[in-house]
């Protein structure tokens, strides 16, 4: 379970989440195996069989606040405006929001920020809550954003809505951005393990140049090239790659440095609260005032500018996950050009190299 | 295919935004606008000897062009140069408010960090935030809060120092002109004047701790509007390499011109289409840049000491030969120059005499051997970059593997992204050199580094480096520790939390070593906008 958290009051949830869990890696295994041939997969599922022999971790980090808008060229006010916008049908926090952070900003009465949401779940889990658990669904809801919340008010007919209220405008339970999905965690960390060749046979090594190879995720992203970089670099190695458990997406505490009170104090991090999750696991955080504090997230300066956006603290909250590696060297696969993977007749593979490719 | 590269009017530009004045000795007036009307006047009576883009490229030009001739003995010629730029503060004056808040990004809701200035902006760039702490903008000479605030920088540059001193004199002469009617001075000094001079003798382009500075810069795409078949940087790669699109000469990368100067088109990662100019506020803005300026005081004997106990801990003894080698892990250059994934055993400042050559490495990849146009002399045969992919060559703590991660994989996505942060560098060291900074002992001067650099944005370029790469544990690598020379380690880093250095022995074995000790104290300084030549015309004009 993501964090490590104990939600479930099911006696049948865990397994159940832990199957589909494993149907993702399974299903990113086979996507690497149309490319393979043959070959054995640099991807393995960590439910099924992790491999033993030597292991290397490797933390994956990058910024939370969207690369994509921060390259917009826009002024910086206008970036951090947009990035959580709720306007109309606009709600910027899906348009934009796509490092796998996401937040939400409550203000007071005269427009002051008093709170400000940090989450980083994928929707998967809170689907599979719906489904399966949907009295922790309603509590934690209630718990994390609002007494008020109604069970039919999460769905929407028989199922559950991510774009729910609660989750878009008032509020942020989970991730919503179209592509902050756990499945696509895994299903990048998979697609990285093919190695990739240039024209010349020489292999690919530069971030871009292999996203935009294998096409793996958004190259305008800050997470999806930085986390098939990596990964890649591991399967060049040739290990076998997989991401630690918990497998999830964690953010980290905030990089306060800079950011004062209005009496000229340095903000510690008695002003983040993990909400859920642990301290290495924050799947949930709450930048807010310490009980006793007079004063509000709004007073905070950062190097000497008030936080008027959530985003202002976004920036200085790294996301992460962790590679895990076995066996450096025992693989050595042949490299792939680019484009999508060629099809395979699975039954005359190994027999036919002419009619293998259907291309 | 690349888009053609914009016409820049290099008349328009101040000469040391682009190509940078380069010289020697420099001097820095620091002063405050008393009366609006009369400092009208002395700035517009100072906009004939502003020097241009123009003047300044021309000069290197001639004076590459007599050293070739000569063997490179020196050209024997000699400039003045100078330069304007304004505060916060002095743009409110001489436009108004409205206009200031936009130059920065900034907005009523949002301020921007040329708004509230580099004295608040210091705790995040890692400075001490402690009041008590040396180096907290409470003991700053320059910039310091709750003094005058510091409206015009004026910068003098020239080869010889007694011509600076005399153009300085002759400048104090002429803005005395300009006074109220009750005798006072329209521009007034907030404190003395600074001198930055090199060091002398073979230290001569080196700093302080002994290292050859100022090495790597980029180069401005851009042809020259009064002769558009030239760039304004020399290309000196084969058009038909695969490297001549993103690079001038071997290793110094092209950036489109709106990475450092304002309304120019913006460099777009590694992409080789711009980003369009951004929005401007108001059309004379155009041309202009950001300057930041750094009063950084370098604890040189602290430094060696440091080196002296790690070369301990790594190899077992600190001649040195051995404070050399673990130096170079710590900036990734030699102190001749010589980077370290070319050369990793060893000096050899052969690397640093051809500027074909001095820039031309990577750290995550091999170096492949650039060709070159046609009438370029061979390049010397030299090793080519070592891929050194886990920091085993060049630790990812070292100085330049984290203010410019060049070809390394880097959390903000692709090495591309890289190029979207580098800003250009026209620093100067301040105070008496030591004739060998390894075997320096402390004796009571002052002596460091005016950092200089311009930029289009602050907060992306400066800012982001300080405080993301510098003091980043985790940034761009993760786990990598804080920069290794400008990183805050010590006592005042709290807040920061404990960092360290790896570092690859001789011997293969990894050492963890502690970083605890700061090299650098900030004194001062400030964040400036240096207009273009038309902009300034247009500013004094105003109201």
């Amino acid at each position: 379970v993501p964090g490590k958290v104990a939600d479930f009051k099911n006696a049948a949830s865990p397994q159940k989440w832990s199957s589909l869990l494993s149907e993702f890696f399974d299903s990113a295994i086979s996507a690497t195996q149309a490319y393979l041939q043959g070959q054995p997969s640099q991807f393995f599922n960590p439910a099924r069989n992790t491999p033993t022999g030597d292991f290397a971790e490797l933390p994956i980090k990058w910024p939370g606040f969207p690369r994509l808008l921060e390259n917009s060229g826009l002024p910086l006010a206008e970036i951090f405006r947009r990035a959580e916008a709720i306007s109309g049908t606009l709600i910027g926090r899906q348009r934009y929001q796509d490092e796998y952070l996401e937040w939400f900003v409550t203000r007071d009465a005269t427009n002051k920020i008093v709170r400000i949401d940090f989450t980083c779940e994928g929707p998967e889990y809170w689907e599979f809550l719906a489904l399966n658990e949907p009295d922790v669904l309603l509590a934690l809801y209630r718990k994390h954003i609002s007494a008020d919340v109604k069970l039919e008010e999460l769905k929407s007919g028989n199922d559950y809505n991510p774009l729910n209220v609660w989750n878009t405008r008032r509020g942020a339970m989970h991730l919503i951005q179209p592509n902050n999905t756990l499945n696509a965690e895994v299903r990048i960390a998979g697609d990285a393990t093919i190695l990739r060749r240039n024209p010349d046979g020489s292999l690919k090594t530069d971030a871009q140049d292999l996203i935009e190879c294998a096409r793996y995720g958004e190259p305008g992203r800050a997470s999806d090239p930085h986390i098939g970089d990596l990964v890649n670099g591991l399967a060049r190695d040739g290990y076998v790659i997989s991401i630690k458990d918990p497998v999830g997406l964690y953010m980290n505490r905030p990089r306060l440095a800079g950011f004062t009170t209005p009496d000229g104090k340095p903000v510690g991090q008695e002003w983040f609260t993990i909400a859920r999750g642990s301290e290495d696991f924050i799947l949930r955080g709450v930048f807010v005032a310490p009980a006793g504090s007079p004063f509000s997230v709004g007073d905070i300066q950062i190097g000497g500018v008030p936080i008027a956006f959530g985003g202002q603290v976004a920036k200085v909250i790294d996301m992460g996950l962790t590679g895990v590696a076995y066996n450096k060297g025992s693989l050595h696969n042949q490299a792939f050009g680019c484009g999508p993977a060629p099809r395979v007749a699975a039954t005359t593979a190994a027999t036919s190299s002419v009619l293998t490719r259907v291309l | 295919m690349t888009p053609e590269e914009p016409l820049l009017d290099l008349d328009d530009i101040q000469g040391n935004i682009f190509p940078g004045f380069n010289k020697d000795h420099q001097t820095f007036k620091f002063l405050v606008i008393a009366d609006v009307a009369k400092a009208r006047q002395a700035v517009a009576s100072l906009l004939g000897f502003i020097s241009t883009s123009t003047s300044v490229r021309q000069f290197g030009l001639l004076r590459a062009s007599i050293k070739a001739q000569n063997g490179g003995a020196a050209s024997g010629l000699s400039a003045i140069w100078m330069n304007l730029a304004f505060g916060y503060s002095g743009i409110v004056k001489l436009a108004d408010e409205a206009t200031a808040k936009q130059i920065g990004g900034g907005d009523e809701v949002l301020k921007s960090a040329f708004e509230v200035g580099l004295a608040a902006r210091s705790p995040l760039l890692g400075d001490p935030s402690d009041p008590a702490t040396d180096g907290h903008p409470s003991t700053w000479s320059i910039g310091k809060p709750g003094s005058a605030p510091i409206d015009v920088v004026i910068t003098i540059a020239g080869d010889q120092r007694d011509d600076v001193d005399a153009f300085s004199k002759e400048l104090d002469v002429r803005l005395a002109q300009f006074a109220t009617a009750q005798g006072q001075l329209a521009l007034q000094p907030v404190i003395a004047d600074l001198q930055g001079d090199t060091l002398g003798g073979d230290l001569n382009g080196h700093e302080h701790f002994g290292f050859k500075d100022g090495i790597s810069q980029p180069a401005i795409r851009g042809r020259r509007k009064s002769a558009p078949d030239t760039f304004v940087t020399e290309r000196i790669l084969d058009p038909n390499s695969s490297l001549a699109g993103a690079y001038a000469r071997p290793g110094q990368v092209l950036l489109w011109p709106g990475q450092i100067l304002l309304g120019q088109l913006r460099q777009n990662g590694s992409s080789p289409q711009p980003l369009p100019p951004q929005q401007l506020p108001a059309d004379w803005i155009r041309n202009g840049s950001f300057m930041v300026l750094r009063l950084l005081e370098q604890d040189v004997p602290g430094f060696w000491n440091t080196m002296s106990s790690y070369a301990l801990n790594v190899l077992g003894r600190n001649d040195d030969k051995a404070l050399d080698w673990i130096g170079a892990r710590i900036v990734g250059r030699w102190r001749s120059g010589a980077p370290i994934t070319r050369s990793p055993n060893m000096d050899d400042p052969s690397f640093i005499d051809d500027n074909r050559i001095v820039n031309d490495f990577g750290f995550r990849n091999a170096g492949i051997k650039p060709s070159l146009i046609k009438g370029q002399p061979p390049l010397p045969d030299l090793p080519l970059s070592i891929s050194d992919p886990n920091g085993d060559i060049c630790p990812f703590a070292g100085h330049i593997r984290k203010v410019n991660p060049r070809d390394d994989a880097v959390e903000l996505g692709a090495p591309g992204e890289v190029l979207a942060r580098l800003l250009v560098r026209r620093g100067v060291p301040y105070g008496p050199a030591y004739p060998d900074p390894r075997h320096a002992q402390p004796d009571g001067n002052r002596r460091g580094l005016v950092f200089v650099s311009y930029q289009a944005s602050i907060e992306r370029q400066f800012e982001f480096l300080m405080q993301n790469w510098v003091q980043g544990n985790d940034s761009p690598r993760s786990g990598g520790g804080r920069d290794a020379v400008l990183g805050s380690h010590g006592a005042a880093a709290a807040g920061l939390g404990p960092t360290s250095i790896r570092i690859t022995g001789q011997d293969g074995a990894q050492h963890d070593l502690p970083q605890l000790t700061n090299f650098i104290t900030p004194r001062g300084g400030g964040y400036f906008f240096a207009p273009s030549l038309s902009g300034l015309a247009t500013l004094v004009g105003m109201k």
